[in-house]
């Protein structure tokens, strides 16, 4: 990080490759567009490189993690609630994670169909659920760090979280036998 | 899972009005105050709606951590050179700024700019303005209002007529040479509002000149010929900055980026 604060763009290339699987994974599951998504983290990493002079120290994930979020807000903001194709490799079994050889094929059918349902059902949520159960649920950041990403109190962040939760099991109510072991 | 399809689907009238966010926030493992706690122990016990409910929640928590797969990118997100060489549109560059590290301040800036503009026009609004000069003028000839009502009739006021009104009324240096219109040496006019010792603030040939070209006075009492009020453009761009500059400044603090 400090060759890249020093102007090494390929340094700063180094982070780019280490974080953009998780970026992009956290944007197109806010946005719920690939291509919007696509967009938002490159001009994310772009807006990083710029400012990269601007880094006070802490974790490098966090830091990206807050501009890439605030990319995914203008995204969402520009197209409200527009109407997108969720997810659309998910029904390609090409993009699935490989399953190992000891799972059940039954389990494995199973366990996509869970993942198809849970996709669609995050794009119903309001954004600002979405957006902390993605980071919360998803990909593990604690209260007091989703609260510094996205500018709320610990209590909003919170009460998101659980609200979401709620819309979600509303929003998945004729599906819940997938849920069911 | 430990409930049937049947007490899942059918809930209990009373169900509706049971608090279904601390049941949430229980499935969360959310911090609750021991009467909170008793009541969500009550109603997992008493309503087989709202201990489903609690399950499945726990269930759909554990499957959005393991369940959703991870979306593969479209493409590398690496800087070239090219990309950087792109060209900024100024919407680019504009959120760039607004985005930037260098926002805030720059936020905070404008609006100390329109603080100052604002006391500056509240605080000190005839010094430099035309006024002033309209007034010393009138003083200095002793007859602000005859010598302003041939500009106001359409003719440019001569330096004899206006020296001839004067001449009734003053007595002035030198004679009726038009070089020494409007320099009076004798008492206040009842019609002035500056003392005569208003004089040695402003040049007496340039006074004269003012007063003997015709040029108008000023339509009101802190009006540029224009037509507008520079106070209140002063105050009003002022508040204006200072709004936005304020605003940004707040909103800013919610992208600290």
């Amino acid at each position: 990080m400090a060759r890249a604060a020093g102007g090494d763009l390929a340094a700063f290339n180094e982070i780019v490759v280490a974080y953009q699987d998780f970026l992009f994974a956290v944007v197109v599951r806010v946005v719920g567009d690939r291509e919007a998504a696509a967009d938002a983290v490159q001009d994310a990493f772009l807006h990083a490189w710029r400012n990269v002079r601007s880094y006070r120290g802490g974790l490098v994930r966090g830091w990206l993690a807050r501009i890439a979020l605030n990319a995914a807000t203008d995204v969402l903001r520009r197209r409200r609630r527009r109407p997108s194709e969720p997810y659309p490799e998910w029904e390609d079994d090409e993009w699935q994670p490989p399953s190992g050889p000891a799972t059940d094929p039954d389990q494995e059918v199973t366990r996509r169909a869970r993942g198809r349902a849970l996709a669609a059902a995050l794009l119903t949520i309001t954004d600002e659920q979405r957006r902390a159960i993605v980071l919360y649920d998803v990909e593990g950041f604690d209260y007091p760090e989703i609260a510094q990403l996205t500018g709320v109190s610990l209590g909003t962040v919170k009460s998101r979280i659980h609200r979401g939760r709620l819309a979600l099991r509303d929003r998945l109510a004729d599906q819940l036998e997938l849920f069911r072991d | 899972m430990g409930m049937t399809e049947r007490q899942v689907d059918r809930p209990t009238p009373e169900h509706a009005g049971h608090d279904r966010l601390l049941i949430a926030r229980a499935a969360a493992d959310d911090a609750l105050s021991p009467a909170e706690r008793t009541t969500v122990a009550g109603l997992l016990m008493s309503c087989p709606a709202c201990a489903a409910l609690d399950v499945e929640l726990r269930a759909i928590t554990a499957s959005l951590a393991t369940d959703l797969p991870a979306p593969r990118r479209p493409r590398d997100f690496r800087i070239s050179p090219d990309l950087m060489a792109r060209g900024l549109s100024w919407r680019e560059r504009l959120r760039d700024v607004l985005t930037g590290p260098a926002a805030r301040p720059l936020a905070g800036a404008v609006c100390g700019l329109g603080l100052l503009l604002a006391v500056t026009g509240a605080v000190l609004p005839r010094v430099g303005t035309p006024t002033t000069l309209s007034n010393v003028g009138s003083a200095v000839t002793g007859a602000g209002a005859p010598a302003a009502e041939p500009a106001a009739g359409g003719g440019a006021a001569t330096p004899a007529s206006t020296a001839g009104e004067d001449r009734s009324t003053t007595k002035t240096v030198g004679g009726p040479l038009p070089s020494a219109v409007g320099i009076e040496v004798g008492p206040p006019q009842p019609r002035s509002t500056t003392p005569p010792t208003s004089l040695g603030s402003v040049p007496g040939g340039g006074a004269g000149d003012y007063t003997a070209g015709g040029v108008p006075p000023a339509a009101g009492p802190s009006q540029t010929p224009g037509g507008f009020d520079p106070d209140t453009l002063l105050i009003g761009t002022g508040v204006v900055l200072f709004a936005a500059g304020g605003s940004a400044y707040i909103l800013l603090r919610r992208r600290p980026i």
